[in-house]
């Protein structure tokens, strides 16, 4: 079964510190969206300061534990380790920033020179919107975050648990309020909170993307169909679903390969991809990809759903599958997968996931907030600010969607902005 | 690995080898020298033994050592003394490895504190069978504070009297006398050496040295009881002390010498010979990774010197020594410049802030972080060559005047 990262022991942990080069403007720390100085905090490691170690990591990213453990690091940091030019290597820092924050753990604070009358909402508790909170924190600004879910967003809901173990996500998010970040779970704003802008002097939305997109076929809305985010999240809940002995995913991309994985950890016999485009074609990252077939998840690919059909009571039964070839390039610079005429078959299923990527979910959170939407993101200006001034937005819901790592690192920026903007307006006002 | 024959002649004794272990730990009892040979070790020097009456009172921990970059050893230091084993109880050993080795090269390490037992150690042993005798004038610590070890060696006229003693008393078998490393001249003490009569030298012995300190107990490292004592450090952070040592004394005294010094690998053997010594001896190495050693050692030094056209390590004893000259005989027209292979290049940039803030900033980047040599303002210094993780990646070429 897919294993959780174990963390490094000491010799090991010493032995991995010490191949790091701690090269000059070291690309790792270039390509760390939230720029953690790693080979500072692995030279610490060897020279045995490990609370220098851990407060290197802690000062650039509120969830040190989180992003060691989901970091797509081949992509990030250990992609730009110089020592893994040509077959060699990278240093395995992710492995060692877990090693630091489970293993030496210091106590943060903040602490506040000069506190200020501000006040901030945030919409949406997840790692973007409390990584700005922190921020704001820091600058003395006081923070409300709502969110109409769960405190942790994503981290917490849909992450299966296996790559993500709930108290980690917990853990950080219980420091963050020790530290003074006030959360407001399983608040509607619009329903609950009205004008919201007289109530704050700036407002951060950072709902990401909560809705899921679907196909519009028939026989979707069937007991037995799942939406991927929905699905993941009851399972890491753990409620039973009965899931049956066949489960296909619908879809390329890493949700799509976590809901296969979770299936097959929950024992479903048969578990099978079926993705438009081919292996070439999926977003889902390397590791994850290899961790479904390693899980035993089969594949189809170049077919999508076209209909489900149903049992007598309602029930889904089995797939009928449209058959598709590779076109041209799309704007993605991907190849379009176009239907092949009649040519259909059927693979039976007891369970449908439907991972097909998230959406924007924007109009039950704030009523009385328009602001510009542009291909199904939040339109924002290079200093996080949309189309209403004092309203900014950051994470997912204006990226389209990208990692834990980039949202904390947007959700920081964003912060940092909303203080200029604040000490800007005041010195406007004050006619200073 | 035929038609090359390792053997080598020293002070008129045959080695099957050049490699012999050293008087230290891996010697110190007829069991451990009669593996060591199996095992193919052209020689052995007993650990140093004393006359019955001689206290040797050990003290544990006595060990420590130093890692580097996370691995061992990049030094160790001991505060070991002589063998507790005294010289009777040797004879039998030493009968019994002659016995059963008659081939290999059986050397017998002593001390005293007088005349009287320095001479009735070299009839005793000499008549038990050893093929030559090494004296300890140099262990740094423990033998001093009584008169010995490297108390003799520091002193130009102890060394000599000592060593003329000795070679009075030895009949049959050459004598060599080992130096310290802790004295302002090396190849004067030596010369006191060759003024004694005496066959040869064998240098060095331990660097007198203080490993660490714990930072949390303030105690000296080994810690025996809380305090701790100067030791002697050994391995291959001494290499090149040690080669120094060697190729002052080849290039001043005309004295057969025995190597010794953070020896680990053939490659030091061979820089070792080229310095002017006729064999080396090896300790640290041993009781690092055990006999086996010396199949690594055989080996590379046979490779070495058929691709290199000679047929003995005789061949190229010394040869480095004419290339050992004064600071002031160096080239002033020699210039190179350092020139960075950029395909081979991984991008650490170590190079560039090297030569930023410990050179002439002399290295540029581009934007992809890869760096490259303004020639116009290297002066050649070799340092980024030297901090350079990737062999052979940065080079010292010679610079072409227009």
């Amino acid at each position: 079964m897919i294993q959780t990262v174990t963390c490094l022991t000491f010799p090991l942990a010493l032995q991995e510190a010490y191949r790091c080069l701690y090269c000059y403007d070291p690309p790792c720390m270039q390509a760390c969206p939230v720029h953690i100085n790693i080979p500072r905090f692995i030279k610490a490691i060897t020279t045995g300061d490990f609370k220098s170690a851990y407060y290197l990591i802690r000062k650039s990213n509120p969830f040190p534990n989180t992003c060691a453990l989901v970091c797509p690091v081949e992509k990030l940091c250990e992609g730009n380790c110089v020592l893994g030019t040509g077959a060699g290597k990278p240093v395995s820092i992710a492995k060692l920033q877990q090693f630091v924050v489970e293993k030496y753990k210091y106590p943060w604070e903040i602490n506040v020179t000069a506190p200020k009358t501000y006040k901030v909402g945030i919409i949406g508790a997840g790692p973007a919107g409390l990584a700005a909170s922190e921020r704001l924190l820091e600058a003395g600004i006081r923070v409300s975050v709502f969110d109409a879910k769960v405190e942790g967003g994503m981290m917490k809901l849909t992450i299966p648990a296996f790559r993500l173990p709930v108290n980690v996500v917990e853990e950080e998010i219980k420091e963050l309020k020790t530290l003074g970040v006030s959360i407001n779970s399983g608040v509607y704003i619009g329903e609950d909170i009205e004008k919201l802008l007289d109530s704050f002097d700036a407002l951060l939305i950072t709902v990401g993307l909560s809705g899921s997109r679907k196909l519009g076929i028939e026989g979707e809305e069937a007991k037995g169909v799942f939406v991927a985010e929905e699905f993941l999240a009851r399972i890491k809940k753990g409620e039973r679903l009965q899931l049956g002995d066949t489960v296909v995913v619908v879809g390329g991309g890493n949700t799509a390969m976590d809901s296969a994985c979770v299936s097959k950890e929950l024992g479903v016999r048969r578990v099978t991809v079926i993705y438009r485009r081919t292996w070439n074609e999926m977003p889902a990252w390397e590791r994850e990809r290899i961790e479904a077939i390693k899980a035993g998840v089969e594949f189809i690919f170049l077919a999508s759903p076209k209909k489900f059909i149903l049992d007598r009571k309602g029930k889904l039964k089995e797939i009928l599958c449209q058959e598709y070839t590779l076109g041209e390039n799309d704007s993605s610079g991907r190849r379009r997968p176009e239907p092949l005429e009649g040519k259909e078959f059927c693979i039976s299923a007891t369970t449908c996931v439907l991972a097909l990527g998230q959406v924007l979910e924007f109009k039950p959170y704030f009523g009385d907030l328009y602001v510009n939407i542009e291909r199904g993101v939040i339109k924002v200006d290079e200093q996080f600010m949309t189309s209403i001034p004092g309203v900014f937005a950051a994470g997912d819901a204006v990226n389209g969607g990208r990692t834990v790592v980039e949202a904390i690192a947007e959700g920081q920026k964003a912060g940092d902005f909303i203080i200029k903007y604040l000490e800007s307006k005041k010195g406007g006002a004050s006619g200073e | 690995m035929s038609n090359i024959d390792l053997s080598v002649e020293f002070c008129g004794v045959r080695f099957l080898n050049p490699f012999i272990l050293a008087a230290a730990p891996p010697t110190d009892n007829g069991e451990m020298i009669m593996r060591g040979f199996e095992a193919g070790w052209g020689g052995a020097v007993c650990k140093t033994m004393a006359v019955e009456k001689e206290p040797v009172e050990l003290v544990y921990p006595m060990i420590s050592g130093i890692h580097f970059n996370g691995k061992p050893l990049m030094g160790m230091e001991n505060i070991d003394l002589i063998s507790e084993h005294k010289v009777n109880e040797w004879i039998p050993w030493i009968r019994e490895i002659k016995r059963n080795f008659p081939n290999n090269v059986l050397i017998a390490s002593i001390m005293a504190s007088s005349k009287e037992d320095w001479q009735e150690l070299v009839r005793r042993l000499e008549e038990a069978g050893v093929d030559m005798i090494e004296c300890s004038f140099s262990c740094p610590h423990g033998m001093p504070e009584r008169g010995m070890g490297a108390t003799i060696g520091q002193s130009y006229e102890l060394t000599k009297r000592t060593a003329a003693w000795v070679k009075e008393a030895a009949k049959r078998v050459p004598v060599i006398i080992k130096l310290t490393p802790n004295v302002t001249d090396i190849a004067y003490i030596a010369e006191a050496v060759k003024e004694s009569g005496a066959d040869g030298v064998c240098a060095i012995n331990t660097v007198k040295a203080l490993l660490g300190i714990d930072i949390n107990t303030f105690a000296p490292i080994p810690t025996v009881d809380g305090k701790g004592t100067f030791g002697g450090y050994s391995g291959p952070a001494i290499k090149p002390i040690a080669l120094k040592c060697v190729a002052e004394i080849a290039q001043k005294v005309d004295i057969p010498i025995s190597a010794v010094g953070g020896i680990s690998n053939w490659q030091d053997a061979v820089e070792f010979l080229l310095a002017g010594a006729q064999n080396v001896q090896i300790c640290t190495a041993v009781m690092q990774y055990g006999f086996r050693i010396i199949d690594d050692l055989k080996d590379g030094l046979t490779n070495y010197l058929k691709e290199k056209g000679f047929s003995s390590p005789k061949d190229i004893i010394g040869r480095a020594l004419p290339n050992i000259v004064a600071h002031q005989q160096l080239s002033r027209q020699w210039k190179v410049v350092s020139k960075i292979n950029q395909d081979s290049c991984i991008k650490c940039d170590l190079c560039f802030i090297a030569c930023r803030d410990g050179g002439h900033q002399a290295i540029e980047r581009n934007e992809e972080r890869l760096p490259s040599v303004d020639e116009e303002k290297c002066a050649g210094c070799g340092l980024c060559q030297a901090i350079c993780p990737v062999p052979a990646t940065i080079l010292l070429v010679p610079k072409i005047h227009s």
